[in-house]
């Protein structure tokens, strides 16, 4: 078969088939969620709308940055949804999403089927449910559907339309210094985010602030805490 | 619309006269009467308005009413005059029984018609009267020439309502609105009783799917229903439930009813539920706004919503937070009841294009509970610190332990006293642990993510 041939095979088949074409073969714009370099990063400039995307290394910024997407969309004007399996969300969770926390796994699963389903939430994000590969391709199946984009955090290598594996970069961290010198707390990381899709892989970096906890001694919580601050 | 008048000057008295309006109604959709005024009123849309005169003259006649003189328009005043004039025709002719005038079916007929009579036919008040003769206003046509802000600074109010009508122009209400029949579902029994709220529930269901079936069909949402239950020892107790929205989903109602039930004290058992709808109105469609992508799918986003919360009824929480020392204490995740917190609705504060380019930050996700772990430790200026630890039987090396950072303190029985530590993982994960002083244990408070 002569390259024309194959061009032509490929066009007729990316017509006929249109959900069949990779990723980064689609000109639909992916779902931005507003954080440059990674928008960047990703197919069409976003996440892809009507596929899941898993994320396959919890503790590792996914969190951070989805919770961010979520945030992003929420400006404009569309809906996300945040279904937290493992009820780890914290004091840094800001408000604006959906936070749905099933009593089980199994009823994690069907609520995001219900919401992907459904059409009416751009975003929907799954975090601490363990999922199996035929859960997921029943979940793709209901993202489809919708229209939607589903973003799942799991350990493990799940099969995806697009999926997301995170490392943090310890030796760039930046540390904030105590009196003595020593490091005291953690103040920035630097992450690496790697990006594979059918035939397409990319990588990139990320520096992210860090929140740190905030410890007070007074324990009424209507009291102030007086030992100061730098 | 066709306005029928029919003045009836021996207007009956005594039984008759009750049978009157019941009359009337046996050929007509809507009828009034003005016993004050002797005339009566048809509704006359869309009939043929010669055969329903007849009707009801033929009506009229079986409770001994036979002298009816009718008049037919647009405009109830016109079809007013018209009738009168017929009788005042009959009076001063003596003729026989009086015929009906042709309807009119253009207002500027009705119009024309008015022009050319003179101005007591609308039955002005006598010191308006003299005023227009003053003026030399003799017929309708004269004074509806006028223009409405002339007439109102000569005549005042009544003489601006007496233009208006020799315009042909009569907004009284003839006929009251027919109150619209809103659907209701019932069922009793005799030979049972219950206090059990999944079979009240079940009934529930069965009622509601017959009543938003119904509403569904009008394209309109319920707002408000009424729940009826009757007890055994014969008295009842109503409760109204509202939706936020009007909604005909069945499904949404029957959480809310659901609800509702859960929060009522059953005196006694139950023997009857009625269901009645209240309050109508459109399903709420929000207004769009430029920057709003997401209202033409709020309809799908509720309704998947409430799916979810049928399935488990406090899954859609939001975060209460607190200035608690303990940071595990510092979060409340409380149901959320309210659309815009669920969510489905975008916050206004949060519709601002210039808050695009967020800045992700980490924050330290913590477990529902500390998670207690075994620990490595070296000593550092006095305090132990974690070089490595242990959860869940997985060891995890610390390439860093930033800390500790101290509180200690008690409120009333309460004693605390930790020591926090931010631990840096080989892999990069950045931990929080936390010694408990008081019981020398080691806890993993969360990791930011």
């Amino acid at each position: 078969m002569t390259s024309a041939a194959a061009l032509d095979l490929r066009e007729h088949l990316a017509r006929r088939f249109p959900d069949a074409v990779p990723l980064a073969g689609r000109r639909e714009a992916g779902l931005a969620t507003g954080i440059a370099a990674f928008d960047e990063l990703l197919p069409n400039g976003g996440l892809p709308r009507g596929r899941a995307t898993v994320w396959g290394t919890p503790g590792s910024g996914a969190t951070a940055i989805l919770s961010t997407a979520c945030q992003t969309l929420l400006t404009t004007g569309m809906r996300a949804a945040w279904i937290d399996g493992a009820r780890t969300l914290g004091p840094g969770w800001r408000d604006g999403p959906l936070v749905i926390r099933p009593r089980t796994p199994l009823l994690g699963l069907r609520f995001a089927e219900l919401l992907l389903v459904s059409g009416g939430f751009a975003l929907v994000v799954m975090s601490g449910i363990p999922a199996e590969r035929t859960t997921l391709f029943r979940l793709a199946r209901a993202v489809h559907e919708g229209g939607g984009a589903f973003a799942m955090v799991a350990d493990g290598s799940l099969p995806a339309a697009l999926r997301l594996r995170s490392r943090y970069l310890p030796e760039r961290f930046e540390y904030a210094r105590s009196p003595f010198g020593d490091p005291a707390l953690v103040r920035q990381v630097t992450m690496a985010i790697d990006a594979t899709s059918s035939g397409w892989n990319a990588t990139t970096t990320l520096t992210l602030p860090l929140h740190s906890h905030d410890v007070r001694s007074a324990l009424d919580p209507g009291l102030a805490d007086r030992r100061g601050s730098e | 619309m066709t306005f029928v008048a029919l003045s009836i000057p021996d207007w009956p008295t005594g039984a008759a006269a009750n049978d009157l309006l019941a009359q009337l109604l046996s050929v007509a959709p809507r009828a009034a009467i003005a016993p004050g005024e002797r005339l009566a009123w048809l509704d006359a849309r869309g009939l043929d308005v010669t055969a329903l005169v007849t009707r009801a003259r033929a009506a009229l006649a079986e409770i001994g009413i036979s002298q009816v003189f009718a008049g037919a328009a647009q405009v109830p005043c016109v079809a007013e005059i018209i009738a009168r004039e017929k009788r005042e025709e009959k009076r001063e002719k003596r003729k026989g029984s009086a015929h009906l005038s042709s309807p009119f079916s253009l207002l500027s007929s009705e119009r024309a018609y008015l022009a050319s009579l003179p101005l007591d036919v609308l039955s002005p008040l006598p010191r308006l009267m003299s005023l227009f003769a003053s003026v030399g206003l003799v017929h309708c046509g004269d004074l509806a020439r006028l223009t409405r802000e002339s007439v109102e600074v000569r005549f005042g109010r009544d003489g601006l309502a007496l233009w208006r009508l020799a315009r042909a122009d009569d907004p009284r209400p003839i006929f009251s609105a027919r109150p619209r029949e809103l659907p209701t579902a019932s069922l009793d029994w005799t030979e049972f009783s219950t206090t059990d709220l999944e079979q009240l529930v079940f009934v529930l269901h069965s009622l509601l799917k017959t009543v938003c079936d119904a509403i569904a069909v009008e394209g309109v949402g319920v707002r408000t229903l009424t729940l009826t239950l009757s007890l055994e020892n014969r008295t009842t107790i109503v409760q109204q439930v509202g939706a936020a929205r009007s909604t005909a989903q069945r499904t949404a109602w029957l959480r809310l009813m659901r609800r509702a039930l859960e929060r009522i004290t059953l005196p006694d058992r139950v023997t009857g539920i009625a269901v009645q709808v209240d309050a109508v109105g459109a399903p709420a469609v929000r207004q769009g706004d430029l920057f709003d992508l997401g209202f033409a799918s709020a309809q799908a986003a509720e309704s998947a919503v409430a799916h979810v919360m049928d399935l488990q009824g406090d899954a859609v929480v939001g975060l209460v937070r607190s200035e608690h020392p303990l940071m595990e204490r510092r979060v409340d995740w409380v149901v959320e009841e309210n659309q815009e917190a669920q969510g489905l609705r975008p916050k206004a504060q949060l519709l601002r294009p210039l808050a695009l380019g967020l800045l992700p930050t980490l924050h330290p996700p913590l477990l529902p509970a500390p998670r207690e772990i075994g620990v490595v430790t070296r000593l550092r200026r006095g305090f132990a610190i974690p070089v490595r630890y242990v959860d869940n039987g997985v060891p995890w090396p610390l390439k860093d332990s930033l800390g500790p950072h101290c509180i200690s303190g008690d409120r009333w029985s309460e004693r605390v006293a930790r020591e926090y530590h931010q631990g840096v993982r080989a892999d990069g994960v950045i931990v929080l642990l936390y010694r408990d002083v008081l019981s020398d244990q080691w806890y993993l408070a969360g990791w930011w993510d």
